[in-house]
């Protein structure tokens, strides 16, 4: 009597997975051996139990609430009343050298870690910044939106043009 | 006697071998901890207003972060995502529009709230680097690079990951 | 969902969300959102993470929307998206679990056989203690396993489809297949269904 195939074969006989050559010869085999035929029926009915047993019913105002919050998630949100920052203009060089904003950073980052258990939200500590010549850069935190943005540009701002022939978005 | 005894803790072993090899993922786990997974969001600002229009493909969290920095740019358009695996102190360059590139390097970094530092460079069309940033920061937290070129911008939310599966989007 | 549909096909509705159109997500959404939530259901076994798991999954394909490739099958892609969502939330469930050590070990006594409901011995079980007793059972597979398991018996995928989509070798499906089922089997063996039942659906 032909040895018995390993229960990963049997399963993959049950799933359709098999070539039609090893297919048949466990088909056959599962004819005669009661343990595999057991083994494969076991899977089918464990396959069977899994796919019909039921889910819980979702009401319709369910998945209008779901969609509401996948709406407000992947649209666009309007902005805050203007700030100092933005009254600037194009004057968006620094107000706050950068050694005194990483100063800052440093403080602030140091003070959310002795708060115990971090309950305020961990600001990126700036370590440095180095412009090239002819440019300036800074940096400034924004605790309403919880950000740590750098910002470079050249001194002179002199106009550079966006060179990308109108490429934008993908 | 002995024999039967560490055949018998071996077969009580083996059910935990099978369990534990079947999660997988482990050698996954190993490469993970030797570098970060990096993410870069690039998007261009242009325009000037109080209320900005958002790309809806910019994620929701980014989207709180520009709009908390009150840039008073009127349009903020997502250019390309780009997602980097990254060793520790090699560096990974992004590719930006218009010839530009920014240059990236992680270094694990000795503190519980600020595991890792990540020093930039941004360099421009002619291959100079036009600044130099390092900053320290947790994982999974946005820090933005704002490049503003004449009345137009680049703006770059970079990322650090530790583990893929906690990067968005995939 | 009936053969030969008349309404516009996945890939239409695709290009239009890809151009912004919020109306043509919306349309996708309706259309598979309960086969979404049925694989985080069978995934997390509590339908408020189902939901919230459903919301999460679109909301990630609206955002990788521009990484579509509209040559590939939309529900592919959305299975292949769901599934990383559901392992992701059952290793950050892990995660947080393994910080309350008490209330794990709790929550394993529910679970293991002593605990069961015992059938009635005349009639099949209820529904409600077929879907219990499934969702505990696979509850105590690891996320990896209950992944390949998923999508095998909820799905229906094929081994090739699985492996593509959890992002492993075909030999690895298998074995995990193997371990889900021999694990479920000695679960679920005392569980008798009626040879007859048909498919339930909602």
């Amino acid at each position: 009597m032909k040895p018995c195939p390993s229960d990963t074969q049997l399963g993959a006989f049950l799933d359709g997975e098999l070539p039609e050559a090893e297919a048949a010869a466990i088909e056959a085999h599962v004819a005669t051996c009661e343990r595999c035929a057991a083994e494969v029926a076991a899977y089918a009915r464990l396959d069977k139990l899994v796919a019909t047993a039921p889910v819980p019913e979702v009401a319709d105002d369910e998945w209008a609430a779901a969609w509401s919050t996948i709406a407000a998630r992947i649209a666009p949100e309007p902005a805050q009343t203007s700030t100092l920052w933005s009254r600037l203009g194009r004057l968006r060089t620094a107000l706050v050298p950068a050694a005194a904003a990483a100063l800052i950073a440093l403080a602030a980052g140091v003070w959310a870690l002795h708060s115990g258990r971090v309950l305020v939200p961990v600001q990126a500590v700036v370590e440095e910044i180095e412009p090239a010549e002819g440019y300036t850069a800074n940096c400034f935190y924004s605790a309403e939106a919880d950000v740590t943005i750098i910002t470079v540009l050249p001194t002179d701002g002199q106009e550079e043009a966006w060179d990308d022939n109108g490429q934008g978005p993908l | 006697m002995a024999r039967a005894l560490s055949r018998a803790v071996l077969l009580l072993m083996a059910p935990c071998w099978v369990y534990a090899a079947g999660f997988g993922g482990d050698a996954a786990k190993k490469v993970a901890a030797l570098g970060v997974e990096i993410e870069v969001v690039v998007i261009k600002a242009s325009g000037r207003g109080l209320k900005p229009d958002f790309d809806g493909r910019i994620s929701a969290e980014l989207r709180k972060k520009l709009a908390g920095c009150h840039l008073a740019y009127g349009k903020y358009a997502l250019v390309d995502v780009q997602h980097k695996s990254a060793r520790y102190k090699r560096k990974v360059i992004c590719i930006l529009p218009g010839k530009e590139a920014l240059a990236i390097i992680c270094t694990p970094h000795t503190s519980r709230t600020h595991p890792v530092r990540v020093a930039t460079q941004v360099i421009d069309g002619a291959g100079k680097i036009i600044q130099r940033a390092q900053v320290l920061l947790p994982y999974n937290k946005a820090f933005l690079i704002h490049r503003p070129k004449g009345a137009s911008a680049v703006i770059m939310g970079i990322t650090a990951y530790k583990h893929p599966s906690k990067m968005p989007g995939r | 969902m009936a053969g030969g549909d008349l309404r516009v096909p996945d890939q239409d509705l695709v290009a239009k969300a890809q151009r912004s159109d919020a109306e043509a997500f919306g349309e996708l959404y309706e259309r598979h959102r309960e086969r979404v939530y049925r694989i985080a259901y069978r995934f997390v076994h509590n339908k408020a993470d189902a939901l919230d798991l459903c919301q999460e999954v679109f909301v990630r394909a609206y955002q990788s929307l521009p990484n579509f490739q509209r040559k590939a099958k939309f529900t592919t892609w959305l299975t292949r998206i769901a599934n990383n969502a559901c392992v992701d939330f059952c290793r950050l469930a892990k995660l947080r679990r393994a910080g309350e050590l008490d209330e794990e070990g709790v929550k394993e006594d529910l679970r293991r056989p002593g605990v069961r409901p015992s059938p009635k011995p005349s009639e099949g079980l209820e529904r409600e203690e077929i879907r219990e007793a499934v969702d505990a059972a696979i509850e105590e597979l690891s996320p990896d396993h209950r992944a390949v398991f998923v999508l095998h018996s909820v799905e229906g995928l094929t081994y090739e489809e699985i492996a593509t989509t959890v992002g492993c070798p075909i030999g690895t499906v298998m074995s995990r297949l193997h371990y889900a089922r021999k694990h479920l089997q000695g679960i679920l063996s005392w569980v008798k269904q009626d040879e007859n039942d048909e498919a339930v659906s909602e």
